[in-house]
């Protein structure tokens, strides 16, 4: 049964994932029942191409790399201490992949039109073709890897009456005896293929000649930060499952939070030193004018209250405080708290890429930044990241997320 | 067809894409190319209008596919003291004659600088296109396909000289076509037409041409140098304040 916070739970994030969907369907299309809405829907043309919702699919993707690095770890490359986390790792992996592909399938401005870049037009020369390709690749290995890994107690869920036996029953309609255990070499594949898109995604932004993104190092800074996020998120999906399950956190799954403080707390050392390094050089006398410029952007420009306190103070700081602190990195609130700040962080750091590294561009009659955020994108941002929490919630119902004994 | 016949193909694929795309620029000869003469615009912005009203570009919204900056340079005694003031034209209404701007140009360097498209050689705007909607002609000009654009932005991004947009009806990427459908029928774009001072001059770049004239005979600059874009668009008597 249902309980009542389940309730409050499902029907809250359905209606926030309407109203994101009214807000992102009329920035295409006149809405079909004449609503008077209280804002004019958001006009794109004459204002930065890419805004927040660029940044949002940034950020899932990001996530869902640095999930499948995490889960990886100890699926693929014998961490056993992280075991009983993988499977919480690769749901939310596939939730936040599914979300960032229908984020940018919907920002693009003919959404009609989407496919032309899977088939038939396509350039191979571009960033953005390989991008697609790579992500529609790691979807399928991540599909076949997770559909291995819980096959095993699928199986067993087969007995089970009502929506979770039969959910159990179609996904193992394919005879398994004769299937090899190929786990590990799917999931080598699929953190391999993620690890080839994100970098690539890095490389989309880097190619560009706008100083803020122009370099070789962006690649290698998303993978950094999607170990960062992804550890993260792998905390905080583990945490509320077991907080609202009423399980207390102990033993194995005690042990996998220290490993996950652990690798996410070095994770954001390497962090804090590419920032700081990365500010530094561009900020430098002898580095070119513009690569100064647009670094005033961040250090007192329309993004300093993004910078200094979303990404350095939540993102980076304070949950580095938390967790290398033996008082509070030992208890699983703290981590989790921790956790919690640095996704707030990582959010923000990619919409300071996006937007912020865009802020020099000087397009012909582009209004830069008033308003920076334009309500619509804000219940747009908010439904997609209600959706996501949604369908994990739905992932988790449905699939066998026991830790294996 | 057996594995190693179609490890063969996979392979072979991938240099063939590389050899089309080569030979797609090699055929370019005879570009077409427009010189603009920065000493005598005059920033009355005609070109402005003409050129959204010849390729229905709104003529209200600010995005344009040409436009004209304007800077009035004040020098003070230190290198570092330079005041650039710069207003930008790409509406029916023409910043320059306002008050303001005329009360402060009084004593100071002024000058206009019409932009459009580069029609770059080397356009970032096509390496970076996912579905291939921005092309090369064979005479060098730059288009777009606007039946195959998913108006991802990504061009605008790339574009160094901010010469893209985002039409605000078609919501499809638009910029400069160097006015393709008059040219091909030996029109000149409508700029160039309607440029009361011969501010801008177009043509091929081929012995004896007006355009190939002035660019031998006078110092150009192109914007940007420094991208290795090779721009098709040279500017004579250009000021060292123009950014972009």
């Amino acid at each position: 049964m249902l309980r009542a916070v389940e309730v409050i739970f499902v029907s809250i994030s359905l209606a926030l994932i309407l109203v994101g969907f009214i807000c992102v369907y009329s920035m295409h299309f006149p809405l079909p029942i004449p609503i008077k809405l209280p804002v004019e829907p958001y006009e794109p043309a004459e204002s930065i191409p890419w805004r927040l919702l660029v940044a949002l699919y940034v950020f899932f993707v990001v996530s869902t790399t640095g999930l499948c690095i995490v889960a990886s770890l100890g699926e693929v490359f014998g961490f056993k201490k992280l075991e009983p986390i993988v499977k919480e790792g690769l749901l939310m992996a596939l939730v936040t992949i599914i979300v960032g592909l229908m984020t940018i399938g919907l920002e693009i401005k003919q959404v009609m039109r989407g496919y032309f870049a899977l088939i038939g037009h396509t350039n191979p020369a571009s960033m953005m073709y390989w991008m697609i390709m790579f992500y529609i690749l790691y979807v399928i290995f991540l599909l076949i890897e997770m559909w291995l890994y819980f096959r095993g107690d699928l199986i067993k869920q087969r007995e089970e009456r009502g929506i979770r036996g039969f959910f159990a029953r179609v996904l193992t309609i394919p005879k398994l005896a004769e299937i090899k255990d190929l786990t590990k070499v799917v999931g080598f594949l699929t953190v391999f293929t993620a690890i080839i898109a994100h970098s690539n995604l890095g490389a989309l932004f880097g190619v560009n000649y706008l100083p803020f993104w122009h370099g070789p190092f962006l690649p290698i800074y998303f993978i950094l930060s999607a170990i960062v996020s992804g550890a993260a998120l792998t905390i905080i999906g583990a945490y509320i499952a077991d907080h609202f399950k009423r399980i207390k956190i102990e033993g194995e799954r005690y042990e996998a939070f220290q490993m996950l403080r652990i690798i996410l707390g070095f994770a954001i050392v390497v962090t804090i030193f590419f920032t700081a390094w990365k500010f530094l050089i561009k900020v430098y006398p002898t580095s070119t004018l513009l690569s100064r410029e647009s670094v005033e952007v961040f250090v007192y420009g329309n993004f300093a209250f993004n910078f200094w306190i979303f990404e350095v103070l939540i993102g980076l700081i304070i949950p580095l405080t938390l967790l290398a602190l033996p008082q509070t990195g030992r208890k699983v609130e703290f981590i989790f708290l921790a956790s919690l700040f640095t996704i707030v962080g990582i959010f923000f750091l990619r919409i300071d890429l996006v937007m912020g590294g865009l802020a020099l561009k000087l397009i012909t009659g582009m209004n830069f930044p008033s308003p920076v955020y334009h309500p619509f994108e804000v219940f747009g941002t908010i439904g997609f990241l209600s959706l996501a929490a949604f369908l994990y919630y739905i992932g988790y119902k449905l699939l066998p997320m026991e830790v294996k004994k | 067809m057996n594995r190693r016949d179609f490890l063969k193909m996979i392979a072979g694929l991938i240099p063939a894409t590389a050899i089309l795309r080569v030979q797609s620029s090699e055929s370019l000869e005879k570009n077409y190319a427009m010189v603009v003469d920065v000493s005598k615009c005059i920033g009355c912005g005609k070109c402005v209008v003409a050129c959204k009203i010849e390729n229905y570009v709104p003529i209200d919204s600010k995005l344009s596919r040409t436009w004209i900056e304007g800077y009035s340079v004040d020098i003070g005694t230190s290198i570092k003291e330079i005041k650039v003031r710069k207003e930008i034209l790409s509406t029916s209404k023409n910043p320059f004659l306002e008050k303001s701007w005329i009360e402060d140009i009084k004593g100071k360097k002024t000058f206009y600088v019409p932009k459009l498209c580069n029609h770059c050689a080397n356009a970032p705007c096509i390496e970076v296109c996912p579905v291939y909607a921005r092309f090369h002609t064979k005479d060098g000009v730059v288009l777009v396909d606007k039946d195959t654009c998913i108006g991802c932005k990504y061009c605008i991004t790339a574009c160094p000289y901010g010469a893209t947009f985002l039409h605000p009806k078609e919501k499809v990427t638009d910029k400069c076509t160097f006015c393709y459908h008059r040219i091909k029928k030996g029109a000149t774009p409508v700029c160039v037409l309607l440029c009361p001072t011969e501010a801008r001059n177009f043509g091929k770049l081929e012995e004896g041409s007006k355009v190939q004239e002035m660019i031998k005979r006078n110092m150009t600059l192109v914007l940007k140098p420094e991208e290795g874009t090779f721009p098709r668009v040279f500017y004579l008597n250009l000021d060292m304040v123009v950014d972009l």
